[in-house]
């Protein structure tokens, strides 16, 4: 709903707190949560995820690129879904790349490099979802802010009252 | 293919699957699939299990060559 909303911090906020209850509770579990049988099949069950997840996108993406002439918003979405497929694949291989090296104790430039990317796709999100650039309803019609990408909104801009 | 005798010692010794699990630091549903033969361990948790049961673990894991 906070994402439908456009209340996105209500969004951020919902999982940072979710998972910090989380965390809380499994600490005081006293029995394992989940063992090595259990991070094998994590493991597993993960990767095959991404891969189904990319591989859907991707092709997603493809048809709707092809069919953006008929309904111009297949094109925004079909970005989306790419950044999407090639932004979880490139941060498994990050996380899979730090935890190979944490094990042999090289992590060397990597943790730099990472924690680079990072505060670059932080500030990538902010800059995206901020609606810096963005069409805004102004007395019965549509006016850029900035430079929006995309093309003026089909919806009504009513006028005020 | 790898066979053991958890079972048999945990009985043995009047341990259940939960205290073997809380001893060997795993969960009661991974002793399950250790006696049954339907997953291998890691080393650490075949040393584990072999010293919660008093034993080693060339006696409690037997390979099939």
């Amino acid at each position: 709903m906070a994402v439908v909303t456009g209340q996105y911090w209500l969004f951020a906020a919902t999982v940072l707190v979710g998972s910090l209850v989380n965390l809380a509770l499994r600490r005081r579990t006293p029995e394992a949560n989940a063992d090595e049988r259990d991070h094998q099949i994590d493991g597993a069950s993960a990767l095959m995820a991404l891969q189904i997840f990319a591989w859907i996108g991707l092709g997603a993406a493809f048809l709707l690129f092809y069919y953006q002439d008929r309904i111009p918003q297949f094109a925004t979405i079909a970005g989306t879904l790419t950044i999407a497929a090639a932004g979880v694949m490139i941060l498994y291989g990050l996380i899979d790349t730090y935890l190979r090296r944490v094990q042999n104790g090289r992590l060397g430039l990597f943790s730099a490099f990472a924690a680079f990317l990072v505060v670059a796709l932080v500030i990538l999100s902010l800059r995206l979802l901020s609606g810096e650039d963005d069409w805004i309803c102004s007395n019965g019609t549509w006016v850029m802010h900035g430079h929006p990408t995309a093309e003026a909104p089909s919806t009504p801009c009513p006028e005020p009252r | 293919m790898i066979r053991n005798r958890i079972k048999e010692l945990r009985t043995k010794l009047g341990m259940t699957q939960g205290e073997l699990a809380e001893a060997c630091g795993v969960r009661r549903e991974t002793i399950v699939f250790l006696e049954q033969g339907k997953y291998n361990p890691s080393l650490q948790l075949a040393h584990a299990a072999a010293k919660a049961l008093g034993t080693t673990i060339d006696d409690l894991f037997q390979f099939d060559d």
